[in-house]
């Protein structure tokens, strides 16, 4: 028998001598299997996603299938293998990807990576958190009262986060720090910052706007991860709960 | 413990994407249905635009950011005599160029004929000096009692090309002589009456060169002042980086 698979990320299709040598090879054809293990029907991916924004939920187990390993590869690169979050990180991953596959109405073109990026993005996330939430016992705290004020750690936070933006913005050349200033705080409008920056459109200001926001961003995205090795969480105790 | 490398923290998941994120905030901006919900898609599966909305949004409600902590702020203002001695070193090294470059060169020999009573100093051109194509001005000093001049211009071979009188000390060579570039000549100054001059002696080598030329004979020999000022300019200025280094070095480890 020659099953056609569709190698779409390679974009040339292989003859492959059996359904089993399709299975596991990159862009190999999805199988869709019953709760007793029968093969029901076998679908590319590119179609499944497809199935799946058009409606149909029950190739999502598919995809889901596919990205598992990619996920899992990526999480690990980042977690332990036998970390806790690792399980909650490749679901939280996985509904996302689905949940982008209906709202944006079109497959990604790489969805391996694109799934994988999500997943690490998360485990940055997490690791971030970690560092700044420690885990604390509850089990001393039993008998007290919490109080109902707003936490002394939301409010540290809060004045971390500004301390954090206002850093991210001072490292900005002067000629951003100046326009975001006058756009965000001084409440200049965009057509007197067009006259003034002798621009022709206000398209223009919101360019350069744009421009100073993804540099921001940037050193903003830096400054999180400054500490550019940042140590794995213990395999049994780092999960922070 | 084992480490991991974060590289640059999160990244954009669809950077095809990502790219018009900011559309969805910016004014003015239509989005066809489809666009905006691929964008809205995409920036809730997407942590590193997240990021960019959030900070987007921060800015524009967060009035604490107004003013941007000038601690780890990159030092844009120095102070004073920072600044004052940066803009010396700055004045003092264009001045000395400029010296340099405008002033004629110094001589790369010696200009002066001192056999006989009677002294003349050719004044331009200096002795080996590199002249810019066209009308060529040289000058000299006047010599006691001579009623005029006889200049004479002679090629590498000491062949005389040109020659003129005249009864001041300052004179026009004129293309029309047809000097030509990268080529010595020798202008040789004698008098009327003869006998005031040692004969021959007073001459002053010179060729015609391209703009390089010029600068970079002017650059290799220049007049003691420009040299003084490119000298103060250059030590100001590494005394200011010494100092301002040091003021780095001193406030990391405040």
């Amino acid at each position: 028998m020659v099953v056609r698979c569709n190698l779409q990320s390679y974009r040339v299709d292989l003859n492959c001598p059996t359904i089993d040598d399709c299975l596991g090879s990159p862009g190999s054809n999805l199988q869709q299997t019953t709760a007793g293990g029968t093969v029901i029907e076998r679908i590319p991916f590119h179609d499944a996603m497809l199935r799946y924004i058009n409606g149909n939920d029950r190739v999502a187990e598919s995809i889901c299938e596919r990205l598992a390993d990619p996920i899992r590869i990526a999480v690990r690169r980042i977690l332990t293998d036998t970390d806790r979050d690792l399980e909650d990180i490749l679901q939280d991953s996985l509904v996302a990807f689905l949940a982008y596959l209906r709202k944006a109405g079109s497959p990604p073109d790489n969805p391996e990576a694109f799934a994988a990026t999500i997943a690490r993005n998360r485990c940055y996330n997490l690791v971030l958190w970690r560092r700044r939430r420690q885990a604390a016992d509850v089990d001393d705290l039993a008998d007290r009262l919490p109080s109902a004020t707003v936490s002394p750690l939301d409010l540290i936070e809060e004045r971390e986060r500004q301390d954090l933006l206002a850093d991210t913005l001072a490292r900005l050349d002067e000629r951003c720090r100046r326009l975001l200033r006058a756009i965000y705080t001084e409440g200049t409008t965009i057509e007197s910052l067009r006259d003034t920056l002798g621009l022709k459109s206000v398209q223009a200001v919101y360019y350069r706007r744009d421009a100073c926001l993804k540099q921001a961003t940037k050193f903003l995205n830096r400054t999180l991860f400054s500490c550019r090795l940042i140590e794995r969480p213990n395999t049994e105790t780092g999960d922070g709960e | 413990m084992i480490s991991e490398k974060y590289e640059d923290g999160f990244a954009c998941i669809d950077p095809r994407v990502g790219e018009d994120i900011l559309a969805l905030v910016t004014p003015g901006v239509e989005l066809e249905a489809a666009e905006r919900e691929l964008l809205t898609a995409h920036v809730e599966a997407c942590a590193h635009c997240a990021l960019l909305l959030d900070l987007e949004r921060r800015l524009a409600t967060e009035t604490a950011t107004r003013l941007p902590r000038p601690v780890s702020a990159r030092p844009t203002n120095a102070s004073g005599w920072h600044a004052a001695t940066r803009w010396g070193a700055a004045m003092a090294l264009a001045a000395g160029l400029a010296c340099a470059l405008i002033l004629p060169p110094q001589p790369v020999g010696p200009t002066v004929a001192t056999r006989g009573e009677p002294t003349a100093e050719w004044i331009r051109p200096v002795e080996g000096e590199v002249f810019t194509a066209g009308d060529l001005e040289i000058g000299w000093s006047p010599v006691p009692g001579a009623d005029a001049y006889r200049i004479a211009l002679s090629d590498e071979a000491g062949t005389t090309t040109w020659i003129t009188e005249t009864e001041t000390t300052e004179l026009t060579i004129p293309q029309s002589v047809g000097i030509e570039r990268d080529t010595p000549y020798r202008l040789v100054l004698a008098t009327i009456p003869a006998d005031l001059l040692p004969p021959g002696r007073v001459s002053v080598g010179f060729r015609v060169g391209g703009l390089l030329d010029v600068a970079l004979h002017r650059l290799r020999y220049p007049q003691p002042l420009g040299v003084m000022l490119m000298v103060l300019g250059a030590g100001l200025l590494t005394l200011a980086t010494l100092v301002n280094a040091g003021r780095r070095r001193s406030s990391r480890a405040v």
